[in-house]
């Protein structure tokens, strides 16, 4: 008996040993990314999830961080963080953090690399159209965040100067800063490679008229003139979209001229970021205000419509401020590609290269819209008609981010321009990198000196 | 209330001294002489009678003599280092008896039994390093939490109280720290079982951590074993490289029924009160900060308050967040055995309150330990044990409460408005501990089974199962008055439950045993699972929390259309191991040990599945040898020297997976479905690994009337896990990855002495030191950058200990411009404050730790002062750089000052400690008034503390007719006296951490933390 117990004993204690031996436990509701591109709709859904990263980079921190650096701004209830960037004081432990970029380019890359790898059955239609929204969405990170984080092009004349590092694959090897040439030169080869592989319509998402856009966009930032203007009115006469009549993009009405713009719904709302630190009818001190001088332009005027756009608190008290109202709302659609931009990106080119009567007619454009018939005349030389694109530009896109970049624009092609009293170029104009870049042979920006 | 106890308590001595004195009646006498085994006399050996105040000591001739009443006593002889002998005898009236004595050399504390990893060895046997604690070791001084109770007693182990916070967790540190991004924290195992031991249940909540060891009752351990160096640690593989304390709780031991009831109170005050400005001082401050700063006229005060309400305005918030805190605990222990069967039980209660308004930790707890011998050979060995902790909490460090109170919460502001509502202007602690209503709840349940079972002589198996189940809540209610709503309040529920089941089968072989030799194997496996479910509910319109409504109309309103409901994902991880042991020994003289684990788990990559952790260790009874017959001084002499690996896998699960959100999971963008990843994969993960080498020797001299122990050891660690900050260019901020090397090097050593000894009098000294040196060997490719503790900046810099304070040098105030002067990076003087110009200033590590125990015992009174010291190891008052920097700042906040602010610099030339007062962070270089950290708010962190003193007396059993065995009264105080540099912060500081990382590179960092707490107990223990 007891020999029989003894044994039964030994049989269940080695069974034991390699019953429970379990060890395969990953997280629930994931898949690894050798499971994920399995399908179309894997890598529609990898590239969907591009766009939301993409959305929630270009929804907040992008535009609000070039505000900060710019004249927009009244600075009298930011926080600590953003208050260092109005200072123009970033350092490695106060950067802006706008490098999230870089996930929505790991995010394109692993795309880029599956297409090759990976045969779902796409047609080969199909595959150039999805690795040219990959690409496209690519080149544009890497230009909002070149402008942010390197000072602009034309600060030297032969844009040998530091960019941001570029990634063109999803491995993780640390790479170094590649020089604001290489990166325009990167962001304009790629998107005009893309461009004829891109739908024509396909709300947002990158589409041809996204990439000639941003084309217009790049171009113009470089000072090629020739070429912004080539894209712009291309856009203009082609694309199909049109001026629309509303004075605010982020309010429903202005649908027609949207190119590129996030998508918000209740259940993915990407307007939050914008509307927290903005919206004023519900809050009657929200971080970012406008500066007097900015809602004045419009606001100054009563037959300008665009005077709705912003709202005094505690008028003529020593406490006045002046709110923003264009992001007044639960859930909205953020424009980043826009028909406004389109006009005045070629009014301004026109006035530049001299053709002052199309310069004039864009720019009526959009005072039209602003004033009814014009409300003001204008001088038809050059100089002045380039100030006043610029001025509408100011009112127009105001709180988009845009602002800096155009002062660093003409900053860069010698045109004498101070920020808030610092010069254009100052070394705190440009965001520092976090300490976490800190590897052999990065080299860091320049920090202050602009206060 | 302390006063009244005290009172009591003197007058009952009294009246039991005066009760005493009518006790004699008829005498006799009883002489004798003790000796030793070789019948040389032996003096100073106590007589006493067992039960009675009568006792004395042996004269130098071994002689003795005792005039008692008449009567039958138990009379018994008692010496250092021989076995006690008693004798029961009937002293008739009139009459001398002669009671002579032989006592033994005592061999009893060699032969005593100790818990070892997966088995038990004699004390003899053991080859590797660990420290015996007796529970009562650990009780004697009241702390909320057992592990407080090792502070100063074991060599090499560095005990940091958690702050004055009820149910703060304690670091403990084995052997400095070996850990960057992995839990630091040696592996607690409960009879056998390593339980769940997450300090970041509920993350930094509140600025607080929970303590995973706070529902352990101390009442319930028999005693504890701290392994230290890999032969003792290498049998739990990747999980014992920072040392693994085995806790073994109390079993029926005595035949009979027998109880015992402790019952406690005392009273809680901090050990410091931090000195804060008051309204008219912080005004003048402030407005001079204005001047200087270039302003005309009065200040602009905070939410536009006049200078006139703020000049009658004075609130001491210190005041109000800190007071006075009760602390009492009943606990009832049960013991029963019969031949069969033993059962033993506790029912204890234990209520902790803080210092700190609002704020306390309740304990109820409930175990039985069951032992069955059904059959022959087989005994089953049942534990289970269910308690519930529960914190009353408050808001602390950066969240509020007492930390507002040393900062944001400024002299101007009142509690109240003039309508008698609480004041919504600024931080008001008082507003927001009486309108939140804040509970964590911790339901902990820990059992097991084990079934031995002897096959034969030579073998015998044991199983093991069991399950430790901790459900936890964080319970939170806003009131609608507080979030500044119609409502009654909201709630926000969050829970989490851990399932950790274990078990284990283990094959003990003898394979040889005979008067030389004696050959042991064990072999072993062993699985163990944790499963983590978390749920997180949100009621927005409920009248209380959780606790007082019931949680299920929270958990329905939650999931309600005004409520919010998640669930939390499934985290499941595993190890599966196999280990074995090989003791050998010769002679009982020369001992040999080999262990060996292999590991595998679930936490690490797919291409590291597998550790395998072998260790070999030796040990030489040297006392035993001939050539040592003749240095008659050494009684005991035992050299020991191990070698092996271990690992530490103290880290969250999936850190080397990346998972992709599938497009099926229904997150929607423009419509259509998204999968996405925020992991950076490391199929390569894997444990830390470290090689420890370790030689120790174990002494007793002159009879054992001086033991103790001396060690070196070397751990180095390989493959230190690590949170790395990677350039976001890869798309990513950190991953888990194995970097770098740590070495951990020092020796200890510790000596008990008995220093006198006569009559009923003895003096006993417990002396330990240990000597850490810790150094970071390398990093890989990764700069000081990639690894941050926290926001403390603390780094880890190759060449330096872990935790180097990696700051900017402060160099004076400039006395024409009353600005701080730095040091850049070259040592030249500037006025900038720059990140470039960091470096490597100290570290928070100690040189030096240890305690001293003096122990004074006469006849049933015995007074005990434990000091403990820590010598070296910076401070970094982290908060101090807003409470004296900037006063206000673009989003900066204003805050409170303390009055060491007034030695400022108020004009040229001026030789002030502190810059001019200025409301503009430029002033002292700053981009904003938050990046200040330098040598400024540095500080030496060396201590020393008394910090237990206990007085007890034993009441005579005979006034309580047998009925009663032990009746002990004892008073004590904690934290007493504390001797350290640093002012207005207590020296000993483990802040609240916001992860591992943190944990380990950010003690002695102070942010707002609260003082640790100076206590007063009384206590009377009955055992009948």
């Amino acid at each position: 008996m007891k020999n029989k117990f003894n044994t039964l004993l030994v049989c269940l204690l080695t069974a034991s040993l390699f019953s429970c031996t379990k060890l395969e436990f990953t997280p629930e509701n994931s898949v690894s990314v050798d499971q994920i591109f399995k399908t179309k709709e894997d890598f529609k859904g990898v590239l969907n999830g591009v766009y939301d990263k993409f959305a929630n980079q270009m929804n907040g921190n992008i535009p609000m961080m070039s505000e900060l650096l710019a004249d927009n701004i009244d600075p009298v209830n930011l926080s600590t963080e953003y208050g260092v960037v109005y200072k123009r004081a970033t350092f490695k432990f106060r950067t802006g953090d706008c490098l999230d970029l870089y996930s929505v380019i790991y995010h394109t890359n692993v795309v880029i690399e599956k297409l090759k790898t990976e045969d779902v059955g796409f047609t080969d239609a199909e595959k150039k159209e999805l690795d040219g929204e990959a690409r496209c969405i690519r080149a544009w990170a890497h230009w909002e965040m070149c402008k942010l984080y390197a000072q602009p092009y034309g600060y030297t004349t032969d844009n040998s100067h530091l960019g941001i590092p570029l990634r063109v694959d999803s491995d993780y090897k640390v790479v170094l800063r590649n020089s604001v040439k290489e990166i325009y030169d990167f962001v304009i080869s790629e998107l005009k490679a893309v461009e004829p592989n891109l739908a024509d319509v396909k709300p947002y998402n990158a589409t041809k008229w996204c990439a000639k856009a941003l084309l217009a966009k790049v171009y113009f930032q470089m000072h090629d003139y020739t070429n912004a203007l080539l894209y712009a009115d291309d856009v203009i006469k082609n694309s199909g979209f049109q001026l629309s009549d509303s004075i605010n993009r982020f309010a429903p009405g202005a649908e027609k001229e949207i190119i590129f713009a996030i998508n918000s719904t209740l259940g993915n709302n990407k307007s939050n970021s914008l509307s927290g630190n903005y919206r004023s009818d519900n809050n009657p001190n929200p971080s970012f205000k406008a500066v007097k001088a900015l809602a004045l332009m419009s606001a100054g005027s009563d037959s300008d419509k665009r005077a709705k756009l912003y709202k005094v608190n505690k008028p003529n008290t020593p406490n006045e401020t002046w709110a923003f109202t264009k992001f007044n709302r639960d859930v909205f659609n953020i424009p980043l590609l826009h028909m406004t931009d389109m006009v005045l990106t070629r009014a301004e080119c026109y006035a530049i290269k001299g053709e002052k009567q199309k310069a004039y007619d864009d720019l009526m454009l959009i005072r039209k819209r602003a004033y009814n018939e014009g409300n003001r005349t204008f001088d038809m030389n050059i100089s002045t008609l380039q100030d006043s694109v610029q001025y509408e530009r100011r009112i127009e896109m105001a709180a988009e981010g845009d602002r800096l970049h155009q002062l660093k624009r003409l900053g860069s092609e010698g045109k004498s321009i101070l920020i808030r009293n610092a010069p254009w170029n100052c070394p705190g104009m440009i965001l520092q990198f976090p300490n976490s870049f800190t590897t052999l042979g990065f080299v860091f920006n320049e920090e202050g000196g602009c206060n | 209330m302390i006063k009244k106890s005290l009172l009591n308590f003197f007058f009952l001595l009294g009246f039991l001294v005066f009760l005493e004195s009518f006790a004699n009646a008829q005498t006799g006498t009883i002489t004798g002489k003790v000796t030793d085994e070789a019948s040389n006399p032996l003096s100073g050996v106590t007589v006493k009678l067992v039960g009675t105040t009568y006792a004395i000591a042996t004269d130098a001739g071994g002689n003795y003599k005792l005039e008692i009443p008449s009567g039958n006593y138990t009379i018994e002889f008692s010496y250092l280092g021989y076995v006690s002998t008693k004798r029961k005898i009937n002293l008739e009236a009139g009459k001398t008896l002669n009671i002579n004595s032989s006592l033994k050399e005592d061999s009893k504390t060699l032969d005593e039994v100790v818990a070892v990893g997966y088995g038990t060895k004699s004390k003899r046997e053991v080859t590797g390093s660990q420290i015996s604690l007796k529970g009562k070791e650990l009780t004697d001084m009241p702390s909320q939490s057992f592990e407080n109770g090792i502070q100063g007693k074991a060599a090499g182990v560095q005990a940091i109280t958690g702050s004055g916070m009820a149910g703060s967790a304690a670091l403990i540190r084995i052997r400095g720290v070996a850990s960057l991004s992995a839990g630091g924290d040696p592996l607690y195992v409960v009879d056998g079982i390593p339980i769940t031991q997450d300090y970041f249940m509920n993350g930094n909540s509140g600025g607080f951590n929970n303590n995973p060891l706070a529902t352990i009752n101390p009442n319930d351990i028999e005693d504890i074993q701290i392994l230290k160096d890999a032969a003792a640690t290498s049998i739990y593989g990747s999980r014992g490289a920072n040392g693994v304390i085995l806790i073994t709780t109390k079993r029926a031991k005595k035949n009979g029924l027998s109880f015992d009831f402790t019952a406690r109170t005392g009273i809680a005050l901090p050990t410091v009160k931090p000195q804060m400005l008051n309204n008219k001082e912080w005004l003048q401050l402030y407005q001079e900060a204005w001047e200087n700063d270039g302003n005309v006229g009065k200040a602009k005060l905070p939410n536009n308050i006049s200078w006139e309400d703020a000049e009658k305005t004075n609130t001491d918030w210190i005041d109000e967040t800190m007071g006075l805190g009760f602390k009492q605990m009943y606990s009832l222990g049960t013991s029963y055995r019969r031949k069969k069967f033993a059962v033993y039980g506790t029912l204890s209660w234990d209520d902790n309150g803080s210092y700190v308004k609002g704020n306390k930790y309740s304990r109820t707890s409930g175990r039985l330990n069951f032992d069955i011998n059904p059959i022959k050979n087989l005994n089953i060995a049942i534990s289970t044990s269910l308690s519930r902790g529960t914190n009353t909490r408050v808001d602390a460090a950066w969240s509020g409460g007492f930390g507002a109170a040393m900062s944001t919460a400024l002299p101007i502001f009142s509690i109240y408005d003039t309508a008698g509502e609480y004041l919504n202007l600024g931080p008001n602690p008082v507003r927001v501990r009486n309108l939140k209503d804040w509970k964590t709840i911790e339901n902990r349940s820990i059992n097991n089974i084990t079934a031995n079972y002897v096959v034969n002589s030579k073998l015998t198996f044991t199983a093991v199962g069991s399950v430790d189940f901790m459900n936890f809540k964080e319970d939170r209610f806003e009131a609608g008055k507080l979030i500044n709503k119609t409502t009654p309040g909201q709630t926000n529920l969050y829970m989490k439950t851990v399932l950790n089941s274990n078990y284990n089968v283990i094959a003990n072989y003898t394979i040889l045993k005979n008067v030389l030799h004696d050959f042991k194997a064990m072999l072993g496996t062993e699985y163990q699972r944790f499963e983590n479910n978390s749920e997180n509910f949100f009621a927005s319109n409920v009248t209380g929390p959780g606790n007082e409504i019931g949680f299920q109309q929270i958990m329905d309103s939650s999931k309600s259309t005004t409520g919010k409901y998640e669930v939390g994902e499934t985290i499941i991880d595993a190890f599966n191991s196999y280990f074995g042991r090989l003791d050998y020994s010769y002679k009982k003289k020369y001992y040999a040990q080999f262990t060996f684990r292999s590991d595998g788990s679930s936490r690490f990559g797919p291409k590291r599945r597998f550790g395998y952790f072998p260790a070999v260790s030796v040990g030489w009874i040297v006392s035993d040898e001939e050539f040592m017959k003749k240095y008659k001084f050494a009684s005991f002499l035992k050299l020991r020297s191990g070698i092996g690996y271990t690992g530490n896998a103290n880290f969250a699960s999936n850190k080397w997976y990346q998972a992709w959100t599938p497009i099926s999971t229904g997150t929607l963008y423009n419509g259509a479905p998204i999968s996405s990843t925020s992991y950076h994969k490391n199929p390569n993960l894997q444990w830390e690994n470290s090689r420890v080498f370790d030689i120790s020797l174990e002494y007793g001299l002159f009879k054992n009337r001086i033991s103790g122990e001396i060690s070196f050891y070397n751990k180095k660690t390989s493959d230190v896990l690590t949170e790395l900050a990677v350039p976001r260019t890869t798309g990513f901020g950190t991953y888990y990855g194995n970097a770098g090397a740590i070495l951990n090097q020092g020796f200890e050593f510790s000596i008990k002495s008995t220093n006198y000894r006569k009559g009923l009098f003895s003096w006993t000294t417990d002396f330990n030191i240990a000597r850490n040196y810790n150094k970071v060997l390398n990093l890989g490719i990764y700069s000081q950058e990639a690894i941050s503790g926290g926001t403390n900046d603390t780094r880890v810099v190759v060449g330096a200990p872990v935790g180097t304070n990696f700051l900017v040098r402060y160099s004076h105030i400039d006395k024409q411009t009353g600005k701080p002067v730095y040091l850049d990076i070259n040592g030249n003087e500037t006025f900038l404050w720059n990140t470039d110009n960091r470096v490597n200033v100290g570290s928070v590590l100690p040189k030096a730790v240890g305690g001293i125990t003096n122990d004074f015992r006469y006849g049933s009174w015995n007074l005990n002062f434990l000091l403990v010291y820590k010598i070296g190891g910076n401070i970094y008052n982290s908060s101090q750089k807003r409470q004296d920097g900037v006063m206000n700042d673009i989003g900066g906040g204003y805050w409170n000052r303390t009055t060491e602010s007034f030695d400022r610099w108020q004009k040229p030339g001026d030789d002030a400690s502190l810059p001019r007062m200025s409301l503009v962070p430029e002033t002292y270089g700053l981009s904003d008034a938050w990046n200040n950290n330098s040598t400024r708010w540095l500080y030496d962190g060396s201590y020393l503390r008394l910090r237990n003193v206990t007085i007890g007396y034993n009441l005579p059993k005979k006034w309580f007719k047998d009925k009663i065995s032990n009746f002990r009264v004892t008073a004590n105080g904690t934290n007493l006296l504390t001797f350290s540099k640093v002012k207005n912060i207590d020296p000993e500081i483990a802040r609240d951490f916001e992860n591992a990382s943190d944990r380990n590179m950010s003690s002695n960092i102070v942010w707002l933390t609260a003082p640790q707490e100076k206590t007063y107990n009384l206590t009377i223990n009955i055992t009948f």
